[in-house]
């Protein structure tokens, strides 16, 4: 019974403020700067009409107003208008959505493949020369940039080898062969990358159950070691990965802002920094409040997984 | 038996801790000189005889490494090396600046937190919690878009998203340390707050900030030309690592090395600070030497 109870409290006390104070501060900051995007926009409208254009878009009420107005809209879904396209914001979003979802998904499995495997391998050959060049491996991974790893292998793979595409999109629904080729190096910039750093981090998770005085107990009463490392040892790690999983997350989305300008690849990153160049607000705006929702779902889900594996969790 | 489980962890963490973890001596070295010789060159960049990173040669456009330019020309004819060892200062300068602000920063917010607890202590790490959790590249980003893409604004930027882990680590040093002995008896002797903090309480975890900021140039190096891979960092003529590779973009076929030399001065850099803050924290603070 004290999951549910647990659950609402982290809902409550972790999320909500986040939530809150995020879409503050993303409705409130890009207001305070000077100059507002109807002057950025309209270098040929004449005083009135620029007026009549702020009107338009509620731009000439008080801040306050503005957040109140524009929150109980989002609440109802409605997102606004993008001021560069005139469509509805809801509308920009869906059409970029696919493809993020498409690379941030294949990023992620590709990086547990690796990660989670090379992580447990390293710690139970702990000092081989397997754990060794892994770690080195390892250190390098995570000292790439995402936009340095990719121009590498659009390189590598379009330009020296021209097996793959050095960017753009095709939907892996529509043509999934193609979609995969067109996915599969941009997934693997993110998907190497969080291997570095998942890995690392099951490494250090697994050493320390594997310290255990139960694994010791184990393997003096002669248990196979298969049944020592995937019955005792990876049963009681899997709680701490599942949440190391969960928080590469915050990885992935700003990994996914930059791999998909490398890879001159439509998502919500590249509708980000274009909307930041050209001060769109509903544009930032949203996209930044539903970054911020998906990393807190996110962050709930494995508070979730985390209760059903791990009873100890839910107590408080 | 727990005799043997204690025996068995001593073992392991002798195994873990003198070679798992710790570079050995010579790659120390190696990282030590590799990043004297990167910020010596970015520091005396202009009087070491270097092409004027600026300077426009219509003639030797293109040309790939030779004796003249070891780093070949761009589109307009310019010296990659210069524009890579002037880039660097750029990226340099933004990277430490932003890491010292918010190591003082967070070193003061945390030492007021952990030293004085309660409703300032419960606030303020709520407040570090999120925005610890925040994808920070995301944080950056909004704010150097908001505040203007200049320097100052990304070192501010990314000073910010880094203040809360000082502050969170000096926060968590400050409330143990203040539970130790030498604390209260200094209080008996009726040292006040301000000399408790600045000579008992703030030496003891500077060792602690010494190692976390040098590791955290790395991080600061990363997100600076990742921001200015985005077209949010120095602005052109003046250039920085990311930026180098942004423009390279357009000539990858028949130029890789516009991309290549300041990839890898991003990469050697990045990796030289991550080993030597390692190493720092082996020398300055035995205590932090794990099993990882």
């Amino acid at each position: 019974m004290g999951f549910l109870s647990y659950l609402l409290r982290r809902l409550l006390i972790h999320f909500l403020p986040v939530l809150v104070l995020m879409s503050m501060l993303v409705f409130g900051v890009i207001r305070l700067v000077p100059g507002d995007a109807v002057d950025l926009l309209a270098a040929r409208m004449t005083e009135d009409q620029r007026q009549i254009t702020r009107e338009v878009y509620g731009l000439d009420q008080p801040i306050p107003v503005q957040y109140v107005k524009w929150l109980g809209q989002v609440l109802q879904g409605n997102l606004g208008t993008s001021l560069r396209s005139g469509k509805p914001v809801t509308e920009e979003i869906a059409a970029v959505m696919a493809p993020t979802l498409e690379l941030g998904l294949m990023g992620a499995m590709i990086g547990i493949l690796l990660g989670v495997p090379i992580g447990i391998v390293s710690a139970v050959r702990l000092d081989s020369a397997l754990d060794r060049s892994l770690r080195v491996g390892i250190y390098i991974s995570i000292s790439l940039p995402e936009f340095w790893l990719g121009t590498l292998l659009i390189i590598a793979f379009s330009i020296v080898f021209p097996v793959l595409p050095a960017g753009g999109y095709v939907s892996i629904a529509a043509d999934p062969v193609e979609g995969l080729r067109h996915a599969l190096l941009p997934a693997t910039v993110l998907g190497v990358i969080m291997a570095g750093f998942l890995s690392r981090l099951v490494r250090s998770t697994m050493l320390e159950v594997l310290r255990q005085d139960y694994i010791v107990v184990s393997r003096a009463k002669g248990l196979p070691k298969r049944v020592i490392l995937f019955r005792h040892a990876l049963m009681n790690a899997a709680g701490p990965i599942v949440t190391l999983i969960g928080l590469q997350l915050a990885f992935l989305i700003s990994g996914a802002i930059v791999v998909e300008e490398v890879f001159v690849r439509p998502g919500l990153g590249r509708l980000l920094v274009r909307a930041i160049f050209q001060r769109d607000y509903a544009v930032v705006q949203s996209i930044t409040l539903l970054f911020t929702v998906v990393f807190i779902m996110a962050n709930m889900g494995v508070d979730v997984l985390r209760g059903l594996i791990d009873p100890r969790v839910r107590g408080d | 038996m727990a005799a043997t489980g204690e025996a068995n962890v001593a073992a392991m963490r002798r195994r873990g801790g003198a070679t798992a973890t710790r570079p050995s001596v010579w790659v120390l070295w190696l990282s030590c000189a590799v990043l004297a010789a990167v910020s010596l060159l970015a520091l005396t960049a202009p009087w070491i005889g270097l092409h004027d990173p600026n300077h426009m040669d219509a003639a030797a456009r293109l040309q790939p490494p030779s004796a003249a330019h070891i780093f070949g020309t761009d589109q307009f004819g310019r010296d990659v090396f210069a524009r890579v060892i002037y880039g660097g200062r750029v990226t340099l300068e933004v990277a430490f600046t932003a890491v010292l602000t918010a190591v003082v920063a967070g070193a003061l917010l945390g030492l007021v937190a952990g030293y004085y607890g309660g409703w300032i202590d419960a606030l303020a790490t709520r407040i570090m919690d999120v925005m610890i959790a925040f994808p920070s590249l995301l944080l950056a980003l909004f704010l150097v878009a908001v505040l203007g893409p200049d320097l100052k604004n990304l070192i501010l930027a990314i000073s910010l998203t880094r203040v809360p882990y000082f502050a969170r680590l000096t926060r968590a040093e400050v409330a143990s340390l203040t539970q130790r002995p030498f604390i209260s008896a200094g209080r008996t002797m009726g040292a006040s707050d301000l000399r408790l903090v600045l000579r008992h309480v703030l030496p003891n975890t500077v060792p602690l900030l010494i190692v976390f900021g040098t590791t955290d140039i790395a991080t600061a190096i990363i997100a600076e030309s990742s921001l200015s891979y985005l077209g949010l960092g120095a602005q052109p003529p003046a250039t920085s690592w990311g930026r180098m590779l942004t423009e390279a973009r357009g000539f990858l076929g028949q130029a890789i090395w516009l991309a290549v030399f300041p990839g890898l001065f991003i990469m050697i850099t990045v990796i030289g600070f991550n080993l030597f803050g390692d190493g720092l924290r082996d020398v300055l603070d035995p205590r932090l030497k794990s099993g990882r």
